[in-house]
């Protein structure tokens, strides 16, 4: 329930035990790398990390060709199946869905797969030359489908290309003409024969030579163009030749398609060698830079403060030889932040975490935020019907279904939050808003004011929880002046109205009133007074009181916002109430009233909860982010990141 | 049918009709720049979803303030007369969900347009991204209140 204290360990080591020693590191999954002090320019050798990047560039290419390859023979597969041919048989693969989330996989598996990586290399370089066969293949056919389409016009042409020219005294011509307009040849001799074309019109055309200029003349000017072929061959016998071409690369493309998918066997190893070097990689930066002798070097990086002695006697397991220091860290140095929290607040954390990571040296701020998070959840959506469905559904998905661990913390928040829902549903008379429920406390529809008091003094709670925190969090800096003036007028200031409230309510005393008022006016003159005594000089002393009076505006504002607990309440049961009332009025048809109105008002609730949900999600964090951490979060940390956690498609059990 | 009764009923329109058509506008904006940012990037659908959406609740105050009306005027049932004045003032309060809520919702809409451009960049500025979108919409909520809590107790 805290922030972790980090300890900066440093080891110092012979080279010959580097590796052994950075696999403990790793595994330990409790140590992440800094840059050593020294400083200095670093000449390492950098060639064997530029290698890593190359192989692992090279495992990305191969998963990547093996998904496009498993696409196309899908979709194949489809097109054959609604053509109704035979179809294509089924993968010959293990995995072909792609499964949510990272592989869990054990140390073992990790470890064979990268004594495997010479032949899982040569399969990479397979794929790569297959891919580079399919590229060519698709181009080959690319550009005979484009020569078809040149001949296309002619293909009722009878005659051989090198036929049309110019003889010793007529000249043979072919005219195509997209549409077929009418060409008018002058007072010269000019015989003329159409042939079928469905794109167009075909025009043979055989002139004199003498007369040959006038009649392209005439034939371009009346936008025909002349064939330009000359091939030796009729443009049927063409158009076989490159059909049988196209036929030819398009079952070459489907043979490699098909020999392609036969290494998809080794897909998932892949996936994992892909981690397997990612992992070497990280190492291998790690190591760059860390200081180093001809023969030793040091290992430097942040450790949790716990987790330092079991670290240490791991490596110590594995070899004596090394010289380590364990220290505090020093003024100036920036730990990361490790978050240490039970399981219940543990899915807060990633609220948090949208908003910024905490500071190293900051109180976490996780369990009271999830206090509030968790009652304000519930308010929103003032459901017991809806709170049984959340809890049950999410405790569902979260023990059965294998989830990442950030999806996992997101069901379990939501989870909460119905068992949340649950109990204000009790208190409200809530259940799936159906009206006339008996309730413990009162009913927010027929009390509106009394619930809109109830979100103000709950939003008042939660301001005074920030500025006591502020109040905290000053006296951990040594600056107690400000942290009893900056936060006990606000106190004395809510105190007062309480008081006043209370008399307005209750009926209570005269004095009880004065006593508000009293408080009040302290307070008002007390921040008067001590809001600007930061600034220098009397004048902006004065000032600064003023605007800390003006500061109070932005409380009031701060307050009114809790207003939207009130709102979104009575939006989701109101809402609701309309729902239940359109499913209702089927109720009164004879047999099958009921079951309609039922297959009606699922969907609609459904509808209606899922929206309750997402309000109740993104309004209770924009209330944790700005009312309640404005008030005293500082955040801006980095979050601790130990190597070997940075992996793309598996984790370790 | 009173001259009040169709005054409320009016109001009841407006109410759904005016905040209808700033969500509408404001969740079909957002949507289409949700599509542009998944033609890139299909793994962000989850949190594109989430700002689209958030434009949605004002046409759903604007829904609730209606039905509301259709309940106190009795118009579901046997609707008692109305006077004018009643009925006018119906009229009244369903205006700033009206309103507010037309407003609100285009402006939550272009927001959300900038963040799902923002998150389209950036991963990690989801948290961001929605509690800008989210601080536009306290205006409708505090329209919604007033609507709601004079319609509840005319």
């Amino acid at each position: 329930m805290a922030i972790a204290k980090m300890s900066r360990l440093r080891i110092l080591g012979l080279k010959s035990d580097k590796n052994a020693i950075m696999n403990e590191l790793i595994e330990s999954g409790a140590f992440e790398a800094v840059p050593s002090v020294s400083g200095k320019e670093n000449f390492a050798d950098r060639s064997h990390l530029e290698k890593a990047f190359a192989r692992q560039a090279k495992v990305a290419f191969a998963i990547e060709f093996l998904d496009k390859c498993a696409d196309e023979y899908e979709s194949m597969r489809f097109a054959a199946a609604k053509k109704g041919n035979a179809a294509l048989a089924e993968f010959p693969e293990t995995e072909i869905k792609k499964s949510g989330g990272r592989k869990i996989i054990g140390y073992d598996d990790f470890y064979d797969v990268a004594a495997k990586e010479y032949e899982l290399g040569a399969v990479c370089d397979e794929l790569e030359k297959l891919s580079f066969a399919r590229v060519e293949y698709k181009s080959a056919i690319q550009k005979s489908k484009n020569k078809v389409k040149a001949i296309e016009p002619y293909s009722a042409f009878p005659l051989k290309f090198s036929q049309l020219g110019d003889g010793e005294s007529v000249s043979v011509m072919l005219a195509f003409h997209p549409s077929g307009a009418a060409v008018s040849f002058g007072d010269y001799p000019a015989f003329t024969e159409k042939y079928p074309c469905a794109s167009g019109s075909l025009t043979g055309v055989i002139v004199r030579l003498c007369d040959k200029e006038k009649a392209v003349a005439a034939l371009s000017s009346a936008g025909y163009s002349l064939c330009a072929l000359t091939d030796n061959s009729t443009a049927e016998q063409l158009l076989g030749s490159y059909g049988e071409e196209i036929r030819a690369a398009e079952t070459k493309s489907k043979e490699a398609l098909l020999r392609a998918l036969g290494y998809r066997k080794y897909y998932s190893d892949l996936k994992i060698l892909y981690d397997v070097i990612g992992r070497d990689i990280e190492k291998t930066s790690a190591e760059l830079e860390f200081s180093s002798t001809q023969s030793t070097f040091i290992a430097e990086g942040w450790v949790p403060s716990d987790a330092a002695e079991s670290v240490l006697e791991r490596i110590k397991s594995k070899t004596e030889r090394i010289v380590a220091s364990v220290e505090k860290p020093a003024d100036g140095d920036s730990p990361p932040t490790l978050i240490v929290s039970n399981k219940i607040v543990k899915p807060y954390e990633d609220v948090t975490n949208m908003y910024s990571v905490p500071a190293y040296n900051e109180i976490d701020p996780n369990p009271f935020m999830a206090v509030f998070f968790f009652v304000f959840f519930g308010i929103m959506i003032g459901d017991a019907g809806y709170g049984i469905i959340l809890s049950i559904v999410a405790g569902l998905v979260l023990k059965f279904v294998k989830l990442e661990k950030g999806t996992a913390r997101l069901v379990a928040l939501v989870a909460m939050g119905g068992v949340s829902a649950i109990i204000w549903g009790a208190l409200f008379g809530g259940l799936f808003s159906i009206s006339g429920i008996p309730h413990l406390w009162f009913n927010p529809t027929e009390e509106p004011l009394m619930m809109l008091g109830v979100s103000i003094v709950l939003g008042v709670v939660q301001l005074l929880t920030g500025y006591a925190l502020n109040s905290a969090k000053k006296f951990r800096e040594h600056k107690p002046l400000d942290a009893i003036l900056d936060s006990a007028f606000i106190f004395l200031l809510f105190g007062g109205l309480a008081c006043l409230a209370l008399y307005m309510l209750l009926n209570l005393s005269k004095t009880v009133m004065t006593v508000g008022l009293g408080l009040m006016i302290a307070s008002l003159a007390g921040i008067l007074l001590t809001a600007g005594r930061h600034n220098k000089g009397v004048l902006s002393k004065i000032m600064g009181g003023f605007s800390g009076l003006y500061g109070l505006v932005n409380l009031l504002s701060d307050v009114l916002s809790y207003a939207r607990l009130f709102g979104l309440g009575l939006a989701s049961g109101a809402i609701g109430m309309a729902f239940n009332t359109l499913g209702s009025m089927f109720f009164s048809i004879p047999i099958a009233g009921y079951a309609i109105g039922i297959i009606i008002l699922v969907p609609l609730h459904a509808f209606n909860l899922g929206i309750g949900v997402l309000g109740a999600y993104v309004h209770n964090a924009r209330l944790q982010f700005l009312e309640f951490y404005g008030k005293f979060y500082e955040g801006g940390g980095r979050p601790f990141s130990p190597m070997g956690e940075k992996t793309k498609y598996v984790r370790f059990s | 049918m009173t001259m009040g009764l169709f005054w409320a009923l009016l109001g009841a329109a407006v109410a759904v009709v005016f905040s209808g058509i700033g969500s509408a506008i404001g969740v079909g904006r957002a949507g289409q720049a949700s599509a542009g940012l998944l033609s890139k990037d299909p793994t962000k659908f989850g949190s594109v979803l989430l700002l689209q959406l958030l434009p949605a609740t004002q046409g759903l105050y604007g829904f609730v303030i209606g039905f509301m009306v259709f309940i106190q005027t009795g118009v579901m049932g046997n609707p008692a007369p109305l006077e004018l004045a009643h009925g006018l003032s119906y009229f009244a309060l369903c205006l700033p969900i009206a309103f507010v809520g037309l407003g609100s919702a285009i402006m939550q809409g272009a927001v959300a347009v900038g963040g799902i451009n923002l998150v389209g960049k950036q991963d990690k500025q989801m948290g961001h991204a929605m509690t800008m979108a989210v601080l536009v919409e306290i205006f409708a909520i505090f329209a919604f209140i007033i609507s709601f809590l004079g319609v509840m107790t005319l």
